[in-house]
């Protein structure tokens, strides 16, 4: 039987987020066992302690960066991995609360939740100073992302397994449209009902489609995609260009305000 | 000289990012600090201007973990603020989703969270080789959880097939059939865990008294929601009044609120539940409850552990009669939203304590919100509960003193969306 040399370290890590891409690690039931056995497993400090090493080949990241403090560590993180991989649509793409450079925003969402008085207290440098949202691609290089709100395993394991054992993952550059046929579901906007599944990045298998429910993008934007059709489309069936934008940003983070802004 | 600090840098084991700070002076704890580093998300910001559908995708994103109350409380607000009335069928399917949620928070907390501790190992994988079978049966019982979440959910963390006026999709008998089988089963397995988890020794460091608060479910019986809630002094509030008995604040060493009722810190939870109305339990349940129930349940946050397991077993005992009822029932057609403006707050219990929405809504869409977490609730206790504790440890220079504070903020499976691992002992 084939045997690597030495089981690789596998770091996980989290930033600003829901923590759902590291649940969806442990909701792996039928592989979590393997998921600990087939590399050396460290950090991951929401299933287990004291786990700390100073070098990983491998750092699985999520979450959105939104403290200075955050931002350092991250920047830790990229120095002592020699892989990084973005796990998640929080650390590919800033997820729902990605802000970017909108400072104005930022101020005034801060304001909103923290605010007294017309003023939003100081905040501890123990936990670091706020910032906008953004992605980890924004401070450091990312090698591999892989989407989802949350991370789907039938995604993710294929690409894990690939890099534990020192191969290269093929990109997966198809939308939600492809799985949904494979699943045998009808289209929804086909009978004129609102539906993100032909910018949508796949890898759920069509889960909400499935469901008989309208797929909200949380995979964020696929390589490809053809939004001007989408936007054609969705008018045609009701939507004003408000409506869409707001719902192609809900997930989109980054790259979806990038094409939004014609710069990709 | 005198001056000592207790840090755990990182909260380990838990849902989010924290960590824990004891401050003391002439070996008296000075200050406790829990600190949330998880950054600001501001969630009730961004949903505003979003419509009441694409609000239920965004706060459910709040927490992975307990995904479905967050939804949950969600659409409860809408249909309450929008006089959306559910049929029969659709209630209990929701009542069904919850426990889905219940059995995969409680059986991930008390067997991979909290349990290692006790054993003084890092995590449950570290357990599998000297507990073999109980680490299969967490798996086992953990994945019942997420498969009837999944089913119900739409995918176990995040689905979006329970909405407004009902469901996406509503699963056959035979998809139902499965879970009501595997229940029973599950029950008999569980019920001897819990003999085996109430012989474990229970540390007496942190004991002290505190008020307690839970929804009260109507007509008397044991539940996860309700429209009132009722307080360990006496007190009952409609959900509406909700703002006196959390007064939020903002402290400076966390991004998570803070709450105090009428001054002081309270809890929430399974403990709290189990206080105010395990009375209301039946069957094998109830049986058990007695068994184990002492009266330091009342003063010592560690037997939230307890009562998240009676909490489970009541879901196990529960479901085969809840989805008999839900099969008894026709399908019903998902219910239109005709009401356009309206505002409401709505309580479920999460599996880690109650869990406010409150929303105004205008043409369909979010005007303001307002979302109170268990942990933004009961994080002053948790500091209060770590300092009396921290007192005597310090006191009797006990070498496990990071692991005796870690275990007791951990006990309240605080969801800072994850974490107190490494407490450091730094001596000046």
């Amino acid at each position: 039987m084939w045997q690597r040399e030495k089981k690789p370290i596998v770091g996980v890590f989290g930033f600003s987020g829901c923590a759902g891409d590291q649940l969806a690690i442990l909701h792996m039931e039928d592989e979590l066992v393997d998921f600990f056995t087939s590399a050396e497993i460290k950090f991951f400090h929401m299933a287990q302690s004291h786990q700390e090493v100073p070098k990983v080949d491998i750092a699985l990241v999520e979450g959105s960066i939104d403290t200075d403090k955050q931002l350092e560590e991250l920047k830790e993180i990229r120095e002592m991995a020699d892989i990084v991989v973005a796990i998640g649509t929080c650390a590919c793409y800033g997820g729902i609360q990605y802000l970017g450079e909108n400072q104005e925003e930022f101020k005034e969402r801060m304001q909103y939740v923290y605010g007294k008085d017309g003023k939003v207290p100081e905040f501890s440098d123990l936990v670091g100073q706020p910032k906008t949202a953004q992605p980890i691609s924004d401070f450091i290089k990312v090698d591999y992302m892989i989407p989802g709100c949350p991370i789907s395993k039938e995604n993710f394991i294929p690409i894990y397994t690939k890099l534990i054992s020192g191969l290269t993952p093929q990109k997966y550059p198809y939308p939600v449209c492809v799985e949904c046929k494979y699943e045998g579901n009808d289209c929804f906007l086909l009978h004129g009902k609102f539906c993100l599944g032909p910018v949508t990045a796949a890898g759920c298998k069509a889960a909400c489609p499935s469901f008989d429910v309208s797929c909200v993008g949380c995979f964020g934007t696929y390589e490809g995609a053809n939004y001007p059709s989408l936007f054609e489309k969705l008018k045609e069936i009701g939507l004003t260009e408000e409506d869409i934008t707001r719902k192609l940003k809900m997930f989109g983070g980054d790259a979806v305000e990038k094409i939004l802004k014609g710069e990709q | 000289m005198a001056e000592k600090t207790v840090s755990v840098d990182v909260l380990a084991r838990v849902e989010g990012d924290g960590g824990i700070q004891v401050y003391t002076k002439n070996n008296k704890v000075e200050k406790v600090l829990v600190n949330i580093f998880e950054g600001p998300r501001m969630i009730e910001a961004l949903v505003r201007g979003k419509t009441i559908h694409e609000n239920i995708s965004l706060v459910a994103r709040i927490c992975a973990i307990c995904t479905v109350s967050h939804r949950y409380a969600s659409v409860k607000a809408i249909e309450k603020a929008l006089n959306v009335e559910v049929p029969e069928k659709i209630k209990l399917l929701r009542h069904l989703w919850h426990f889905a949620e219940y059995i995969e928070s409680h059986v991930l907390h008390v067997y991979y969270l909290a349990l290692p501790d006790f054993f003084k190992q890092p995590s449950a994988i570290a357990l599998l080789p000297t507990h073999t079978e109980t680490v299969v049966e967490a798996v086992e019982l953990k994945k019942f959880g997420t498969e009837l979440m999944k089913l119900l959910h739409g995918r176990k963390i995040h689905g979006e097939n329970a909405i407004i006026g009902g469901f996406g999709r509503i699963p056959t008998d035979e998809e139902l059939d499965y879970f009501a089988e595997k229940a029973v089963e599950y029950k008999e397995k569980l019920s001897k865990f819990i003999d085996v988890f109430a012989s474990l020794e229970i540390p007496d460091y942190c004991e002290r008294d505190t008020v307690f608060m839970c929804c009260n479910p109507p007509n008397n019986e044991f539940g996860f929601e309700g429209d009132s809630i009722l307080i360990s002094t006496g007190e009952e509030y409609p959900v509406e009044e909700y703002k006196k008995l959390t007064n939020e604040r903002v402290v400076s060493h966390s991004y998570a609120k803070r709450s105090k009722y009428k001054d002081k810190p309270f809890t929430v939870g399974a403990l709290a539940r189990l206080l105010l109305i395990g009375d209301r339990l039946t069957g094998e349940t109830k049986e058990k409850f007695d068994t184990i129930y002492n009266e330091r349940w009342k003063v010592n946050p560690l037997y939230n552990n307890h009562a998240q397991l009676i909490e489970t077993l009541w879901c196990f005992e529960q479901i085969p009669d809840l989805i008999a009822k839900i099969k008894a029932l026709p399908d019903p057609e998902i219910v239109e939203v005709k009401q356009k403006d309206g505002k409401a707050t709505a309580a479920v219990e999460a599996p880690r304590g109650i869990l406010y929405h409150s929303y105004e809504i205008k043409d369909e869409k979010m005007i303001n919100a307002d979302i109170i977490t268990p942990t933004a609730q009961f994080l002053d206790d948790v500091e209060e509960f770590i300092k009396t504790a921290a007192e005597k440890l310090l006191a009797e220079n006990n070498p496990d003193t990071e692991l005796q504070l870690e275990m007791i903020a951990r006990a309240y499976d605080p969801c800072i969306s994850c974490s107190c691992h490494m407490v450091k002992l730094v001596r000046q």
